[in-house]
């Protein structure tokens, strides 16, 4: 007896409508779950393995790859208490960081979930709030590598053409080519404006010429997303679409790309390979700047989906994404997603996925084959050398410096941070230089207050991620290595021999028998010397004498004060083996030669002059 | 330099956690899952046709995992007895490819006895393939081919333009 013959069946296949006598039922959903469809086959997907847990929240709301940075920036949301927090993440979900700041101008508990629309350009990262209701919404705000901090509404970062600050409200923001691309606010005055479409300068995203905008279709009817594609910014509404043409100001315009569809929500969108797939209030379709294209026939919309699916969708937080390894475009709604896989295009095959778990983000993320920039930081300690206050008491300098020591391997992203806390205060962080390598290095932090005492810390990150010992919030918890605590006085501590910043010794008096305490700084218009163990003669009195040169002329006497224990006097002497200030006064804003010696003695009379070239009087 | 491009998604709940998609293993941050697909309704004679379906040729491709498959065929959407296949893991990363062949067939029973097995007879056929629990491994469960045999017994006939 002959074989039978034998019919092939396909799983996810596309719409055959006839193969010989077969038939194929076109309006049956084929009712695939937890599968990958590639070349008329079916694969158990792979899980989602968890890499971290982050710290505050209790749900991830919004992720945003940083290509440049191999990172990943996060957004996590408390429910309960309804603020959101921004996390610097490796790009495998590892290694987080929370960034000081608040992404939230106010939150209330029990709101909805709120929706982050996040787009980066030179190194800086602009996070907008999708809040429909205008005066719910937070003001647009950046993230800096620069200065690994958010701004806020107090210091937005954003300036118009005349450099004057403004304070946008962005329902959302996105890249095209080097502009910053920002919808859904319109001025200080009219702010709620959801057709407005603005572009930043050329290479300025933080600068909007407040003449430069576009009005995008209805009034009245907001701007839900905006994604490339092809070689435009595709600009979608909730029932109507939009194209950006052009690549600068002068060519820049917005036309008509389709009348009927636009976007549900913000987060269902994405785009591959040119190509924008978005849900529309009819279900999935896809655009490359023209009129988009169903795509919900082979999915079959019209047919009866499971039905937890219909029961969990929540389009308000659901979101789109993209599996690069198995070439599938996802339209998660919690538990449950469509998936549409593009392996085999052009033939498109859909599927169900009901994940074990409820996502609420999920974005491509990449990462980069370059030593030391992924990771956290290899540096094992920064330590402080030279910061011994030992009794100068009188602080006149309204900044720090001391030298500290890298110790380990640091890659070019890198960065040693400063942290200060004044006495009572909080902890703030004062400055950020590059780690560049191991060694020493003077560090000097500005803006202090003169006569305060400060805590002092120091960290390096990796691409804002510090090591796990440095994560904690409170830098007083840092490795003690890494840490001073207390009672350093806002005033230079350092050894003169070292120091060449606003002066320089030139010489030293011969036959001086001076310790190995000398300080000195410029405050205002007096330059502070500090000294201490003195010679050990029998002499208690020692009388000073100063004089300025500008180079050109001759030398000016100025008067030298003496300062003890923070009392300014005009005592001109010291005691012996006490620390004391010596105030060389001279007009602010000018530079100066400076010498300074002992006049008078009774015993071992000093001839010498010591010698300061080109102090500034700040 | 190059860069390698991965899902990560970020789940709610019981906290802000992060997860890679197309992980080691099958599961979603530890918690199982099962998958399944019901293949496309064929009618080999046509809508109006008939046919008997004899055997079920399943095609798997498995290694690294350990699995059990239950196959239930439908025929004009009754569902026929489901077979368990237990796909044991095999090492390496090639796979082994084997042809599961499953018979369809109904009992007759008299009395609670089965006498004796027909082929089932019906237009539209489905199957649906299930996994019975979680896969437990590190490699790759694939269904590769499907197809039943049949042996059309009443065509439908096209109609003659006139």
């Amino acid at each position: 007896m002959a074989d039978r013959p034998r019919f092939k069946l396909e799983f996810g296949g596309s719409v055959e409508r006839k193969v010989g006598q077969a038939a194929i039922d076109p309006s049956t959903f084929r009712d695939l779950r937890n599968v990958n469809l590639f070349a008329g086959r079916m694969g158990v997907r792979k899980g989602l393995t968890r890499t971290q847990v982050l710290g505050f929240g209790d749900r991830v709301i919004a992720e945003h790859p940083l290509r440049g940075r191999a990172k990943l920036m996060v957004v996590t949301w408390n429910s309960t208490s309804g603020q959101a927090a921004l996390y610097i993440c490796d790009s495998d979900g590892s290694n987080s960081y929370q960034i000081t700041g608040s992404l939230l101008d106010s939150a209330f508990a029990g709101d909805p979930q709120p929706r982050i629309v996040m787009a980066d350009l030179y190194d800086r990262v602009f996070i907008a709030h999708d809040e429909p209701l205008y005066w719910r919404r937070s003001t647009t705000k950046i993230f800096s590598f620069a200065t690994n901090t958010i701004t806020d509404i107090f210091d937005t970062g954003f300036t118009d053409e005349n450099g004057d600050e403004i304070s946008p409200k962005f329902r959302g923001v996105a890249r095209h080519l080097n502009y910053l691309v920002g919808w859904g606010w319109g001025t200080a005055d009219d702010g709620d404006r959801g057709e407005v479409l603005r572009i930043s300068g050329p290479g300025e995203p933080t600068v909007f010429d407040m003449r430069h905008y576009f009005l995008v279709g209805a009034r009245g009817e907001p701007i839900i997303m905006c994604d490339p594609a092809s070689d435009i910014l595709l600009v979608k509404k909730n029932t109507d679409s939009y194209r950006l043409d052009g690549y600068d100001r002068q060519t820049f315009g917005i036309k008509p790309a389709d009348p009927q569809f636009g976007q549900l929500v913000s987060k269902l969108s994405v785009s591959v390979g040119g190509v924008n797939y978005f849900w529309s209030h009819v279900g999935a379709r896809r655009s490359v700047g023209q009129e988009s294209v169903d795509l919900a026939v082979p999915l079959d919309l019209g047919g009866p989906p499971p039905d937890a699916l219909v029961v969990s969708i929540d389009a308000e937080t659901a979101f789109a994404c993209y599996d690069p390894d198995e070439r599938e475009v996802i339209f998660c709604f919690g538990q449950w997603a469509y998936v549409l896989h593009l392996a085999e295009e052009p033939v498109l095959k859909w599927s169900f996925r009901k994940y074990a778990i409820a996502l609420y983000a999920g974005t491509i993320s990449f990462s980069q084959a370059v030593a030391n920039m992924e990771g956290v930081p290899t540096g094992t300690a920064v330590v402080f050398t030279g910061v011994t206050p030992d009794g100068f008491s009188s602080a006149y300098a309204d900044y720090l410096e001391w030298w500290v020591e890298t110790i380990g391997t640091f890659g070019p992203w890198d960065m040693i941070e400063f942290w200060v806390k004044e006495s009572g205060g909080a902890w703030e962080r004062a400055n950020l230089v590059e780690a560049e390598r191991a060694y020493s290095r003077q560090v000097r932090i500005t803006g202090l207050q003169a006569g305060w005492t400060y805590d002092f810390a120091m960290r390096i990150t990796r691409s804002a991620v510090p090591h796990a010992s440095y994560t904690n919030p409170d830098p007083s918890l840092w490795p003690a290595a890494s840490v001073v605590i207390g009672n350093v006085n806002a005033e230079t501590v350092l050894l003169i021999a070292q120091y060449d910043m606003t002066g320089e010794l030139i010489e030293w008096p011969p036959g001086w028998v001076w310790r190995d305490k000398l300080i000195y700084g410029t405050l205002e218009d007096m330059l502070v010397l500090a000294v201490e163990g003195l010679p050990n003669d029998s002499d208690h009195k020692v009388v000073w004498e100063a004089e300025v040169s500008d180079g050109v002329g001759g030398w000016t006497p100025v008067t030298a004060y003496v300062v003890t224990n923070g009392l300014s006097a005009f005592i001109n002497s010291t005691p012996d083996h006490d620390a004391v200030n010596l105030e060389v006064t001279a007009f602010a804003g000018l530079t100066r030669d400076v010498r300074i010696r002992r006049t008078t003695a009774l015993v071992t009379p000093i001839t010498g002059w010591l010698n300061f070239a080109g102090v500034v009087f700040a | 330099m190059s860069q390698t491009p991965r899902l990560i998604v970020g789940r709610g709940g019981v906290g802000a956690i992060l997860l890679r998609a197309n992980g080691a293993a099958y599961t979603d941050d530890s918690v199982a899952y099962n998958a399944s697909g019901k293949s496309n309704k064929v009618a080999p004679a046509g809508a109006g046709g008939e046919c008997i379906f004899t055997v079920l040729y399943l095609t798997t491709t498995h290694f690294d995992v350990n699995v059990s498959l239950w196959i239930t065929p439908l025929v004009d959407g009754v569902a026929l007895t489901k077979q368990r296949l237990n796909l044991v893991g095999v090492p390496g990363t090639d796979g082994e490819t084997q042809v599961h062949e499953i018979g369809l067939s109904i009992a007759h029973l008299a009395s609670a006895v089965e006498r004796l097995r027909y082929a089932p007879r019906g237009t539209w056929f489905q199957v649906l393939v299930e996994t019975d629990a979680a896969v437990v491994g590190l490699g790759a469960c694939i269904v590769s081919e499907v197809e039943v045999e049949h042996e059309i017994v009443r065509e439908s006939k096209e109609a003659i333009a006139g």
